[in-house]
């Protein structure tokens, strides 16, 4: 194997890893800001979902008991 | 709505481990993974006491603060969760935590829930609420159907409460001034400083 | 406490910090490292799981329409009520029952993972049986037909006699009852449940007490105790919910929370007062109580001067109890117990709760009629807040109790004489000499012919007796050769060593069971051992009686795993093969129908039902009607947590689950009877008396003084002063025969079979089948059953005054021979051995005091539960408890492997949990452990895949022989062991 083929398999490695290293191409993401999340955003409850919540925490008062 | 807390009440709990497989049952949580423990103090002795352990929600929570990929947020109602696709496993949120919550399934078991993983307080995590693939990677999203976390609502004597921190502290003020004493508020001041616990 | 599951290793050093803010304390934190055996054993088996039936996972996320089907819990007497969630036919979730006023969503360890049984993973999965020491899997039909035709065989050779029918406290009511009258049918009364060996020293002391032999009051109904008595119990563990009930009493009332056990439990952890006793002296610890409470005249003399009969006699024994003796005896100071009777005297109403703790010893019965005479004297029977609240143990042995799946009675506590047969066969309406000719007969003493089917039967705790026995020592044609085991543990029982023996000698041994249990591998066998594969209750519907007496009604949930089949339909099959499937249904449609690939007939379970409401008069059974109970389960949240009655809605009036009794027919509507014996009700609304059972008059030995009550009465009665049990007879003398309507006098009449009225005045409220006795009597405001003095004395037992007798196996030598055991004797067709063992001295050689008990994430022999990986997971090991003291004496430490060995040299090899939780000289195993055998791991002989997760040591390996003298519930609470290093 001479040094051309060699030089040519790693760049093409090379240039296979860094396609890998797009956004869009990985769950992760790509600059990251220390100390934020930058992950997906999860959804929020609804108003009625929150309200929801809180008349059944009146359950683990335990109803009459 | 103020934060979502959870309060275990040490004179109630019997230590009989509903909560843990009531959070196993709704989240499929396998072997070996514990996103709720009890925990037994003077085992035996005069003085026993019980409590359940889960990940804490803390305000400021010390496994957000030492993330190096800063895979946790916290969210509108307090509940501190973490991304799974962002999360490498290192462990560090285990050493910062006060109650052990995250729990690392040994690398190369079975049916592990990827690298950390832990109380989601039953909300699941950044993926629809209850498609397949949040249900996947972090179990099943109660707070989304309405529904307050299982370990609590299925608590044999209603020892565990979860929910709304005001209306949880209110409930055990409540009993706590019926009865004549209480314990306390056991991990309120670690978890939520200035809560008046 | 239990070993635990808590390792340093999950939750990191923090958390004990974090702990310390609780006590300031240091956590005794336990070091036991899972035993990679162990682990290996069960991770490996979960590992499977990903592959089988794990459905959840792609079901879950369904958002497809989710249904929910109302069940109960199978794991205990509580009752909670399960929610399950199901997608397609596949249960996918489980939501918490806020309706049910048992439980109010609450659950325990078990309750909260009874989804499990979705995925059913250690499941036995179809009919197997052993041939040359291999498991091979056979069709229903085959299994059916080999079986069949061996017992047919040995019916042949041996008689009816020689098969016995084990049942189970894990079938539903009608199950229950149909496996009752299905030994009837085959002919024989060697048949029994769990029951036995759990309360059954309870439901004859309590019986005998005060007529009815089950828990008094309810849960719920602890509300409104003021004192809370508890011993021989650890509810924490073993009914955890109760707790919920019991804190609230606890808390809002100020109630005391008296704990007495020989072990400090997770229930004393939350006691007010913890009393530790020895092992076995809760005779004398009771009279140590009543000694204080006589000497203060705190007793509740106006109570017991209308309600009460022989208390003078109970004074005269308990005098005897001096604190110095008692403290001599039990252990526990004067001081203690004076304060104790105190605390009861001062706050009534109080309650007294007792579990297995007090039955399972040689004098059981006395135990429990002691704890009647202590509430009896304060005066707290038949109030709101006080009562005997007995917790039964499975989810419906109080039903199958009830059923009379037992060797002493059929269904109703009728007992079997002929009497009893008549009433039956009425029901069934059965030919009762073509009844009579299914049981065998033997010669006796006179060589004449005595019927087998008067003759009680052998007790379960006995059957291997009933095998090993010389055939001339046991009272029947033959020994006992073929075992079914239809839904119950073998690990549960003592002596397991013989049972092995027992087993290896049989003809043939049926298990009957959604898991292989313990009996599929201990027995050393080659062949002749049948394994069929019955569903849980979650996969059929029908119904269930709570510890309180309440009837819920279970939905099924899913289909049928596997080829698993329900019980009623095994029933059937066997009915059919043994060629009495006709008249068995004679009243209940069964029908056709496909349950996976098989095509089975399936009798009515509503039928069923209906055919117990019309037979059950004894006990009330008879107004719960499948269309009320499933109304109730409907509307559970219209009934009070508290009173547990319905305010408004279509229930209304009704108590939940009409606790028996449920007088009359369904269409009189009544009630139920939430507390029993309570008269400031009327009969009509759930009120009565104490039950005429034993005569209007004492024995003259006894003093021969009036048994009715005096100027005690249920509100309205209209009779102000006790009377007996009502007859036809004494309807005529009262005038009230006139409110009988005409159908009624013609069922009466047919029941008597006669137009001839000295006949018919004899036909009574039991008998009675068109109930209009027992609706007359009520319309009077009285109690069908009369109103009487409860009894403090027995006069048909062996002591008539309960006496505290040593366990045979008894540490305390110098307490012999003042308090000896009994002499030996020969009941229930078998030699029963007392003194000839306890003459024997084997402190000195095992000189510590072995007792066994719950844990609470496993249930009865456990194989269920263990099975479940999300309960198996907390509890990996077999072990035993052992004081620090003896430990440190003996070289032991934490976490090391020892040989307990009992002095029937049993022995189990365990691991050490050293924990001040057990006094000195006391150790303490957990029952729910099997698959080991003396050391050896029988894992390998399971059929493959239905291993349970977790193995271990069974502690009845180690207990020894002890049979109470009325009812030979097995002495498993006190005996003997040494410990040493493995
Ligand atoms: S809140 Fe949900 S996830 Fe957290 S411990 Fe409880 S059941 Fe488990
Ligand atoms: S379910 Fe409740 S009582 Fe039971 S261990 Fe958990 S917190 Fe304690
Ligand atoms: S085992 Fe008993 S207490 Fe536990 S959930 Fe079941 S019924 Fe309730």
């Amino acid at each position: 194997m001479n040094m051309r083929t060699i030089r040519f398999f790693s760049l093409a490695i090379l240039l296979g890893l860094l396609a890998g290293c797009q956004e869009r191409e990985s769950e992760n993401p790509f600059l990251k800001e220390k100390g934020v999340y930058s992950g997906k955003p999860d959804e929020t409850l609804n108003d009625d979902t929150r309200e929801q919540l809180r008349r059944r925490m009146n359950i683990q008062r335990g109803g009459s008991i | 709505m103020a934060r979502m807390k959870f309060l275990c009440d040490a004179e109630r709990c019997i230590e009989c481990n509903a909560c843990v497989t009531a959070c196993k049952n709704e989240h499929e949580v396998p072997w070996g993974v514990n996103r709720r423990r009890v925990v037994t103090i003077n085992d035996g002795k005069p003085g026993e006491r019980s409590i359940s352990v889960a990940c804490m929600h803390c305000s400021d929570a010390p496994c957000m603060a030492v993330c190096p990929v800063d895979c946790f947020y916290q969210s509108a109602e307090g509940v501190v969760l973490h991304n799974k696709d962002l999360c490498i496993g290192c462990g560090y949120c285990f050493y910062a935590c006060p109650f052990g919550a995250p729990q690392f399934p040994q690398v190369g078991n079975f049916g592990s829930r990827g690298k950390m993983d832990k109380c989601t307080f039953c909300a699941g995590g950044p993926e629809e609420a209850n498609s397949d693939t949040e249900f996947k990677k972090y179990g099943r999203n109660r707070l989304a159907e309405g529904k307050l976390p299982l370990c609590a609502e299925m608590c044999a004597t209603k020892a565990l409460l979860a929910g709304d921190g005001d209306q949880v502290a209110n409930i055990y003020r409540e009993r706590v001034v019926g009865r004549g004493f209480g314990s306390g508020a056991w991990g309120w001041g670690k978890a939520y400083p200035g809560s008046g616990s | 406490m239990l070993r635990k599951k808590t390792g340093e290793v999950a939750f990191g050093p923090r958390l004990s910090s974090a702990l310390t803010d609780l006590t300031g304390g240091a956590i005794d934190r336990r070091t036991f490292l899972r035993r990679s055996g162990l682990a290996v054993g069960g991770l490996a088996a979960a590992s499977t799981m990903s592959s089988g039936m794990v459905r959840k996972a792609e079901a879950a996320s369904v958002s497809g329409a989710v249904e929910i089907k109302k069940s109960v819990c199978t794991h205990c007497s509580v009752g909670c009520t399960v929610l399950a969630e199901t997608s397609n036919g596949v249960w996918v979730g489980q939501e918490p029952g806020f309706d049910s006023p048992f439980n109010l969503g609450a659950h325990c360890a078990k309750g909260a993972a009874v989804r499990e049984h979705a995925h059913g993973e250690r499941r036995l999965k179809y009919p197997t049986k052993l041939v040359d020491g291999k498991w091979q899997k056979v069709s229903w039909e085959e299994a059916i037909n080999e079986i069949g035709d061996k017992m047919l065989d040995i019916r042949e050779k041996s008689g009816p006699d020689s098969v016995y029918w084990l049942g189970s406290a894990k079938h539903n009511n009608e199950q229950a009852y149909l496996f009752r009258k299905f030994y009837a049918y085959w002919g024989t009364n060697n048949g029994d449940h769990q029951a036995r060996i759990c309360h059954s020293t309870t439901v004859a002391g309590v019986a005998n007490t005060w007529g009815y032999g089950a828990m008094t009051n309810s849960y719920n109904d602890m509300h409104n105790s003021r004192a809370i008595f508890l011993i021989g119990g650890n509810p924490a563990e073993a009914h955890p919910v109760s707790l919920l009930h019991m804190l609230k009493a606890k808390e809002e009332n100020n109630a005391a929370f008296i704990v007495c056990d020989p072990r400090f439990t997770r229930t004393a952890a939350h006691a007010t007062e913890y009393v530790r006793f020895r092992s076995g002296t809760d005779v004398a610890l009771i009279w140590g109580i009543l000694y204080h409470i006589f000497e203060n005249s705190w007793e509740d003399k106006d109570f017991i001067s209308r309600r009460v009969w022989g208390m003078e006699y109970i004074k005269e024994e308990v005098a005897k109890w001096t604190p110095e003796e008692v403290e001599k005896v039990t252990g526990v100071p004067g001081s203690q117990l004076k304060r104790v009777a105190r605390t009861m005297a001062q706050n009534k109403p109080g309650t007294i709760v007792w579990c297995m703790g007090g039955t399972q010893h040689t004098n059981g019965n006395n135990n429990t009629r002691a704890y009647c005479v202590l509430q009896l004297a304060l005066g707290n029977m038949g109030v709101s807040g006080g009562g005997a609240n007995i917790f039964r143990g499975h989810d419906n042995v109080q039903g199958a109790t009830d059923l009379g799946v037992l060797m002493d009675t059929l269904p109703g506590y009728y007992g079997l004489s002929k009497g009893a047969w008549a009433h039956w066969s009425r029901v069934w309406e059965e030919d009762l000499d073509w009844l009579k000719g299914r049981f065998g007969t033997r010669k006796d003493k006179d060589g004449k012919d005595k019927a087998m089917m008067n003759e009680k039967g052998i007790p379960v705790s006995r059957w291997i007796d009933g095998v090993l026995e010389a055939k001339e020592n046991i009272d029947q044609p033959d020994n006992v050769r073929a075992m079914v085991f239809w839904g119950h543990a073998p690990n549960s029982q003592t002596r397991l060593p013989d049972m092995q023996k027992a087993m290896a000698k049989l003809d043939l041994l049926v298990v009957v069971d959604p898991f292989p249990t313990m009996s599929a591998v201990m027995h050393g066998r080659k062949d002749g051992v049948y394994l069929l594969p019955a569903t849980t209750q979650f996969e059929t519907h029908g119904s269930v009686t709570a510890s309180n007496r309440s009837l819920q009604w279970r939905e099924k949930v899913m289909d049928p795993l596997f080829e698993s089949l329900p019980d009623h339909v095994i029933m059937q099959m066997f009915a059919e093969k043994f060629g009495f499937a006709d008249r068995f249904f004679r009243n209940i449609k069964v029908e056709e129908t496909k349950i996976g690939k098989l095509t089975v007939k399936e009798p009515s379970i509503e039928d069923t039902l209906r055919e117990i409401n019309r037979g059950m008069w004894t006990i009330g059974y008879t107004g719960q009607s499948p269309e009320r109970l499933k109304m109730h389960m409907a509307n559970q949240h219209t009934f009070d947590r508290t009173t547990l009655q319905a305010r408004g809605g279509p229930a209304d009036g009704d108590y939940y689950g009409l606790p028996w009794p449920s007088w009359g027919t369904p269409e009189m509507k009544h009630p139920g009877t939430p507390n029993l014996y309570d008269n400031s009700k009327p009969v009509a609304e759930g009120g009565l008396t104490f039950r005429a059972r034993f005569g209007v008059k004492a024995p003259d030995e006894w003093g021969g003084a009036n048994m009715l009550a005096e100027g005690a009465y249920s509100v309205d009665s209209e009779i102000k002063d006790g009377y007996p049990e009502f007859t036809y007879g004494m309807l005529r003398k009262l005038g009230w025969d006139g409110d009988l309507t005409a159908d009624e006098l013609a069922a009466i009449k047919k029941v008597a079979g006669t137009d001839d009225q000295e006949k018919l005045d004899k036909i009574n409220w039991k008998v009675d089948l068109s109930g209009g006795i027992q609706r007359v009597a009520i319309k009077h405001g009285c109690a069908p059953f009369g109103n009487a003095k409860a009894r403090t004395v027995v006069w048909t037992f062996p002591d008539p005054v309960p006496l505290h007798r040593e366990p045979l196996y008894t540490p305390r030598r110098d307490l012999l021979p003042k308090y000896a055991t009994f002499k030996d004797r020969h009941m229930h067709r078998l030699p029963t051995l007392y003194e000839s063992i306890q003459k024997n001295d084997f402190s000195k050689e095992y000189p510590i005091i072995l007792t066994s008990g719950r844990l609470v994430e496993y249930e009865g022999g456990g194989d269920e539960t263990r099975s479940n990986p999300w309960l198996a997971e907390l509890q990996q090991d077999m072990f035993v408890e052992i004081n620090p003291v003896d430990a440190n004496d003996l070289g032991i430490r934490n976490g090391d492997t020892v040989w307990v060995e009992g002095p029937e040299k049993g022995k189990v090899k365990v691991m050490a949990m050293v924990t001040e939780r057990v006094g000195r000289g006391v150790a303490f195993m957990p029952f729910h452990f099997g698959g080991h055998m003396q050391g050896e791991d029988l894992r390998a002989n399971y059929p493959a895949g239905a291993d349970p997760y977790v193995l271990g040591e069974a502690t009845n390996t180690a207990q020894t022989y002890g049979y109470d003298a009325v009812t030979q519930m097995q002495e498993s609470k006190t005996t003997l062991c040494k410990i040493a290093k493995a």
